[in-house]
């Protein structure tokens, strides 16, 4: 994990600030870079490891000191604020029980002590951003809007759902939680990609890809980089202690893409067919689609056709 | 006499056929462009409204999921009602399009847009009763289809020529294509989603829609309806002016086939062969008869020009043949498709039932 410390040089203004980004893959990875573009931080790198235990606690603990230690620093004699971002996710969406057991507790554990952090320092300023996971909660439901309810079929879904409730009953005022759809984008040393990323590369690589759902299988589809944007603009807005806890937001594109649309997108791009091994799965072919009028105010997906336009800028000079 | 083609008839789904259980009821997503219609959306959207609720209270298995407009840069206060119509109901979502790119484009925007199992496509005024798309379903579920169109009964535009011309271009089309969807055509029509979806994702600007739904089924069916246009009838105009309905009909022409470039290439191997034939007849007559023609090198001359004629004449068949293939690729039409068809079950087993 990485915290983030508004530093002096920085020129921060106002009560001392540390974000607690838990989780640098994909999706916490985007939100870094746009944190670091909208101001400059002072960061330090923590391990935390996977299995509970002493050493997670630990892990943890030195977490939180460091953040203590941040804001008895700051010259300025006032509480300050802290945001634990959990954009962390060792099981993906195809986990059983026994992995999606350790992230859970993991979880947990952070979120105790950022409890404990509250009792301790009630003027504190905390709030935690979960992401959580639209299409491991709305799987197989179409059209969800904000009347839908989660009615998760997997065990990642039932992951998001008690991570979601888990938050809920948190002691601290600031409670986010963001749940994005599809998410597409490249990252450098991550090991999965998603969908459109792999069809990117493996098609720049003359690879074959491995389908496990149907040609017309619906899904909604949004770049990280929007994913990251939103949730560090959350992050960055609001002075320490007010927060608005609205939400969950919904961070989708509103639009039903069938698999042929995304193949045709990024063939459309590479200019060249993508090889394909279709290995056909009923369970991974449900349709998952949002509802356009269920998306947050200041959300602003880019369109698949650009989407993929920027997959394919990174993964091409990754591999020329 | 030249035996008529068959056009494929869908067999009714059987209850071995049903591979997926599907618990949810079915969806449909209802497509309406819209241009100028201002006067009729308040009353389509109430109609459709209408029809929602009343499948919900007779617990059908299907449902009306979402009603989808398309702002196609609407000329006239359209826009305004649709954002009135939209803030009243969460099922009725509007799409702007940036400027006006017209009807079939603006459905395919609908359409990709869409999520129902099935879609509905319609016109914004109000020519097309929304109490029909059950009859339009029962069609589907009698028979296979997937796709069905309301076939009107009578005339559609109080205008005989009018109606007499839209019939006459498509029936002209079906004959000089061999599509026997083409006389059928018309924007009052079901479709199964995967079909439509993707079918409006391979769709160029110039493609007519209903020749691309052509490409990944033939299993369609018509239902007759007594279809008005009131629009034309009450104010003599409608918003398909001359100009148009020929941009139409050479859309449809030219996305229907590409018959008149083979046409072109075979008459590029015609033009070789009649070259090669009469290069031999000129030779035969010179070594039968060599005082025939007076004037000096003119069999040579007109051997020569027949020969590298005949070759250019080839060559451009050539050429033509892969721009066939090149026109076929553009144009997006699969090498395959594959369907799902086995919910259909659940509606079949619905209407016989007496639903």
């Amino acid at each position: 994990m990485l915290l983030l410390f508004s530093g002096r040089a920085h020129r921060w203004a106002g009560p001392p600030r540390a974000v607690a980004l838990f989780g640098l893959g994909l999706i916490g990875g985007a939100i870094l870079r746009s944190l670091h573009e909208g101001r400059g931080w002072d960061t330090r790198e923590i391990p935390f490891p996977w299995a509970p235990g002493s050493s997670q606690s630990a892990a943890a603990r030195t977490v939180l000191e460091a953040v203590t230690d941040a804001w008895d620093r700051c010259p300025v004699a006032t509480e300050g604020r802290v945001d634990l971002v959990w954009a962390a996710g060792r099981a993906g969406f195809g986990a059983e029980p026994a992995d999606t057991a350790a992230e859970r507790q993991s979880f947990a554990c952070v979120m105790d002590l950022f409890e404990a952090l509250h009792c301790r320092r009630p003027a504190a300023g905390i709030a935690a951003h979960l992401v959580s996971s639209a299409g491991g909660l709305f799987e197989g439901q179409t059209s969800v809007g904000s009347e839908h309810c989660p009615a998760p079929r997997r065990p990642y879904g039932e992951l998001k759902l008690a991570q979601e409730r888990r938050l809920d009953e948190a002691a601290f005022a600031g409670r986010y939680v963001y749940r994005p759809t599809s998410v597409y984008g490249l990252v450098q040393g991550i090991h999965r990609r998603g969908l459109i990323s792999t069809l990117v590369y493996n098609g720049l690589l003359g690879r074959v890809t491995r389908i496990l759902c149907g040609f017309e299988t619906l899904r909604d589809y949004v770049h990280v980089r929007d994913v990251g944007a939103f949730v560090a603009g959350r992050i960055l807005q609001g002075a320490a202690g007010a927060y608005s806890p609205a939400g969950p937001f919904l961070l989708a594109a509103g639009k039903p893409t069938a698999l042929h649309e995304v193949i045709g997108a990024v063939e459309a791009v590479l200019r060249r067919r993508v090889y394909l091994s279709l290995d056909y799965s009923p369970a991974n072919s449900l349709d998952i689609t949002f509802s356009s009028r269920a998306l947050p105010e200041g959300w602003s997906p880019t369109d698949l056709a650009t989407g993929v336009r920027l997959v394919h800028e990174s993964a091409a000079s990754r591999t020329s | 006499m030249r035996r008529r083609r068959r056009r494929p008839r869908g067999r009714p789904p059987t209850a071995s056929t049903v591979r997926i259980q599907v618990m949810d009821p079915l969806t449909i997503t209802v497509v309406v462009p819209v241009y100028s219609g201002e006067d009729y959306l308040e009353v389509l959207a109430g109609e459709l409204g209408a029809v929602r609720r009343e499948w919900e209270q007779q617990r059908r298995p299907f449902r009306l999921l979402e009603l989808i407009f398309v702002d196609d840069a609407a000329r006239d206060e359209s826009s305004a009602v649709l954002e009135r119509i939209a803030a009243r109901h969460d099922w009725v979502k509007v799409i702007t399009l940036s400027r006006n790119f017209g009807q079939h484009p603006a459905t395919i925007a609908g359409i990709l847009y869409s999520s129902g199992n099935w879609v509905v496509t319609m016109d914004e005024d109000l020519q097309h009763p929304p109490s029909a798309i059950i009859e339009l379903l029962r069609t589907v579920a009698r028979t296979g289809a997937d796709i069905v169109y309301a076939s009107p009964c009578g005339h559609v535009h109080g205008s005989m020529y009018r109606d007499l011309a839209s019939r006459g271009v498509k029936k002209l089309v079906g004959v000089l294509t061999r599509n026997p969807m083409v006389e059928h055509f018309n924007s009052f029509r079901l479709i199964r989603g995967s079909i439509a979806r993707a079918a409006a994702s391979v769709c160029g600007y110039e493609t007519y829609l209903d020749v691309a739904f052509s490409w990944f089924s033939l299993r369609f069916e018509t239902f007759p309806l007594t279809l008005r246009d009131k629009r034309h009838m009450t104010r003599g105009s409608s918003s398909y002016g001359l100009r148009r309905l020929r941009s139409h009909s050479r859309r449809l022409f030219v996305s229907s086939q590409t018959r008149l470039l083979r046409l072109g290439a075979v008459l590029g191997v015609a033009a070789m062969l009649l070259a090669a034939a009469l290069a031999l007849h000129v030779l035969f007559t010179h070594s039968v008869d060599p005082s025939a023609v007076e004037v000096r090198g003119w069999r040579s001359l007109f051997v020569a020009i027949l020969f590298f004629g005949g070759v250019c004449a080839f060559l451009i068949g050539v050429l033509i043949e892969y721009a066939t293939s090149l026109v076929l690729h553009v144009q997006g039409k699969p090498t395959f498709f594959v369907v799902d068809r086995s919910a259909d079950e659940i509606l079949r087993r619905h209407f016989e039932a007496g639903g």
